[in-house]
């Protein structure tokens, strides 16, 4: 079965590079019969790259140990759907994963590149190309079907803090949006090339980019959970590489959002839209860099402390996609000049540009800080590390400034401020006021929070008069009753209000990343059985404890000595809750000790016990930890996903134009 | 809006051209912005890696700094009551007594590579905000 999948990878390359040539020359000679055989590989490299999926599949679930990536990743005591996710649980899985992502988008691109005239073919050829990169390196360095000399009776297993339901959908969802980013690239590509690099090449990426936005946004929410979940050290974000690397063309690509609407609607923008496009996607392949390159000088984490294979690889792609988009911009720079001058700072263009500008320098700052250590190695030669404090005091104030401008941003008219806009900010800018007032009165008296709570008092309100001012005006004009008249705005400029809906998910991750950097509180308790303890109101009760052995036979990394402890949580006299905090002994692994934390979730805020050590007699120590507003970054999340939702969704012929 | 649009039509200039000197200056705001928050917080931020024998050089600091050694087993003193942890860690250079206040990590045992950061006390003693196991690596397999 696995030569089956070596001999289907090798078709891949071979129809992918036929794909983009076909099609490069295709679009250049104008041969109609080149154009549709390209897009036939596409649609070929779909099947193709499916079956392969499937093989390796197949392989897993059989259990077929004769094969390095089955034998590595699953064991017999695997339940079915970690076996299933084991299918990612490793490098060369996910380059699989990533693959069969980028053809299925590819093949869906191919029904729609009829109506995009000289575009559609370049872009075709360079997701072909991209696809051939992804061939080339599963073929050579990260092959998933590679065998070993002799067949082994008994997996290794995947690593115990890889089984978590949010392990199972947090990298198809990155991966997804890495793979998706390929599109807005090739269309910015596509765009160069050609030379039609006028306004349409933006407005028909809008909703490929933003589903590979979405995408990738889900999916560093959905690592920052299971990060808080599993790691069980209190936090659900530490700046740590591997998370800045997917945070890093997140960012850019945001910036691409707000910088093509200045192209769709004012024609500004022109040269910074395709520069944006490809360095997103660019970013996406750096990420990989940094978390299997070997690029990255980290003590702590298990990254290898030389260059990697794939690094060969990459660095070339990425060099030749920077390189070849640069050239491609100098060639054009005539025409690549904006339709209109800024006019005034102070107007909608103005928050747009400003946005961009902070949003590419936040990006900017986690960069240098993730590369940061390695370069002082490689410069200067020493050794040092970055803390967390950096990120949080380099970035924390764009942040801010960043979550104001979307405040003032839909108040204010594109051109030029108007009287009118002006006096739809004084609400959120006397609200924003009353409520740091109120936070202070109540004793608060650090400075994020106050500023925070005003900002985000500010936007908020902001974001609600704005939609009162167009309900308002909409009544007069048609004298609709209130329901219809909100309803018929929210569904005439959905791109708009989808924003906004946006806008306030972020407010809502904004909220509780203040919440838990401001009022976090922990405690480090010894306890005997029966024995209680009191943090911030609730009261902790040590009822019991156990220690037993699981899946001893045949030993793989399942095999586990489970230390549970089970707590009795009180709020006054009512017992809200019984937490089980545990500790599992992993004996087949390297580093055996995995803790599984307990939580008990409320809107207010996290109870978050981690089971520290417990002894023979059952003393044991817990760390308690107190996590305000948490919950709303995973509400903020499923907002940004409600709001971008309503945003690209495609418009039916009754909302095709709006202001 | 696209009946105001012909009034905005100002002369185009090349690609580098013609925007005006409030957005260059504005421009150059927040590059120095930027780069002064990039500068100092690096500088504030970054601790070096010491040995032990570089930090019994250095001597006592204010300084936050990052030490790794070897755990020698006899001096771990451990109270689970109180959750104090007292040990020494040792290189080629010489050893330093460390004190950590918090739980004892589950790899901590004679010989461990550990990683403490924090600040050496005038009594000589470096008391440790943090302790980390170097752990080797398991991303990496082959």
């Amino acid at each position: 079965m696995s030569q089956i999948g070596d001999a289907v990878l090798f078709l891949c390359l071979c129809v992918s590079a036929y794909g983009a040539i076909a099609s490069f020359l295709g679009a250049r000679r104008a041969s109609r019969r080149l154009l549709r055989s390209g897009a036939n590989a596409l649609l070929m490299m779909t099947v193709l790259s499916s079956l392969a999926a499937a093989i390796l599949l197949y392989l897993l679930l059989t259990h077929d140990f004769g094969v390095s990536y089955v034998y590595q990743y699953t064991s017999t005591h695997l339940p079915f759907i970690y076996t299933v996710s084991a299918f990612w649980a490793g490098e060369a899985g996910s380059w699989l994963l990533w693959f069969w992502f980028l053809a299925i988008l590819a093949a869906i691109a191919v029904r729609y590149t009829d109506r995009l005239g000289r575009l559609g073919p370049y872009i075709l050829a360079s997701l072909a190309a991209n696809q051939a990169f992804f061939a080339l390196v599963l073929i050579l360095i990260e092959n998933p079907f590679e065998t070993m000399p002799i067949r082994p009776a008994e997996g290794v297993g995947m690593l115990p803090l890889l089984e978590n339901p949010g392990m199972v959908v947090h990298p198809p969802v990155l991966f997804l949006g890495y793979a998706g980013y390929a599109l807005p690239a090739a269309f910015a590509l596509a765009a160069l090339v050609s030379g039609e690099v006028s306004r349409d090449w933006v407005k028909a990426v809008r909703p490929w980019h933003l589903f590979a936005w979405l995408s990738l946004g889900l999916g560093i929410i959905i690592g920052a959970w299971w990060s808080y979940v599993e790691l069980g050290w209190g936090g659900f974000w530490a700046w740590d590489p591997v998370e800045n690397g997917s945070l890093i063309p997140w960012v850019v690509g945001t910036a691409f959002v707000h910088s093509a609407m200045m192209e769709e609607r004012r024609g500004m923008q022109r040269l910074w839209n395709p520069v944006l496009a490809v360095l997103a996607y660019a970013l996406c392949l750096f990420a990989t860099l940094v978390t299997r390159g070997g690029i990255i000088v980290s003590d702590l984490h298990g990254f290898a402390r030389s260059l990697q294979p794939i690094a060969y690889l990459l660095i070339p792609f990425m060099a030749l996609i920077l390189g070849l988009t640069s050239f491609l911009i100098w060639r054009r720079r005539h025409q690549l000049t904006s339709e209109r001058q800024m006019e005034r700072a102070l107007s909608r263009e103005g928050s747009f540009l400003l946005t961009n500008v902070l949003l590419c320098g936040i990006a900017l700052i986690v960069f240098v800080g993730t590369i940061y250590p390695s370069f002082a190695q490689i410069v200067r030669g020493v050794q040092l590390s970055l803390d967390a404090s950096f990120y949080n005091r380099a970035t924390g104030p764009l942040a801010l400034a960043l979550i104001s401008l979307m405040g003032v941003c839909p108040v204010i008219a594109w051109r030029r401020v108007t009287r009118d806009g002006v006096r739809t900010l004084l609400p959120g800018l006397i609200g924003g006021a009353v409520i740091a007032g109120l936070l202070f009165a109540f004793g608060v008296r650090d400075g994020l929070p106050l500023i925070a709570g005003a900002v985000c008092t500010f936007v908020v309100l902001s974001l609600l008069s704005t939609l009162a001012r167009d309900v308002m005006s909409r009544r007069r004009s048609t004298g609709e009753g209130f329901p219809r008249a909100v309803a018929r705005l929210l569904s005439r400029a959905r791109r708009r209000y989808g924003a906004y809906v946006v806008h306030l998910g972020i407010i809502f991750m904004a909220i509780g990343v203040t919440g838990s950097m401001s009022y976090k509180s922990e405690q480090l308790v010894a306890l005997s059985p029966d024995e209680t303890t009191t943090i911030e109101g609730y009261e902790l009760r040590y009822r019991d404890y156990s220690i037993q052995t699981l899946n001893p036979v045949p030993e793989t990394y399942q095999s586990k000595v489970r230390f549970s402890t089970a707590l009795d949580v009180y709020v006054g006299d009512s017992r809200v809750a019984t937490l089980t905090p545990q500790k599992n002994y992993h004996y087949a692994l390297e580093n055996p000790w995995v803790t599984e934390v307990a939580i008990r979730s409320t809107l207010k805020e996290d109870l978050y016990v981690i089971l520290a050590s417990l002894e023979e007699d059952g003393l044991a120590a817990f760390q308690v930890v107190i996590n305000p507003l948490v919950s709303w970054i995973w509400i903020g999340g499923g907002v940004l996903l409600v709001g971008t939702a309503i945003a690209a969704w495609p418009r039916g012929r009754s909302t095709a134009r709006e202001t | 809006m696209g009946n105001s649009v012909s009034a905005s039509k100002i002369a185009r200039g090349g690609l580098f051209t013609g925007g005006r000197l409030k957005f260059f200056v504005g421009g150059a705001i927040i590059v120095v912005v930027l780069a002064w928050l990039i500068f100092t917080n690096i500088q504030a931020a970054s601790a070096p890696y010491l040995t032990v024998e570089q930090l019994l050089a250095q001597g006592p600091s204010d300084r936050i700094a990052r030490v790794s050694g070897l755990v020698l087993g006899e001096t771990i003193d451990w109270d689970p009551q109180q959750l104090v942890l007292r040990f020494q860690i040792a290189d080629e250079g010489g050893s330093i007594p460390v004190i950590y206040e918090g739980v004892r990590p589950d790899m901590f045992r004679d010989g461990a590579q550990v990683v403490v950061e924090g600040k050496q006390s005038s009594s000589g003693v470096f008391e440790a905000k943090t302790l980390l196991l170097k752990c080797p690596s398991k991303y990496v397999e082959e």
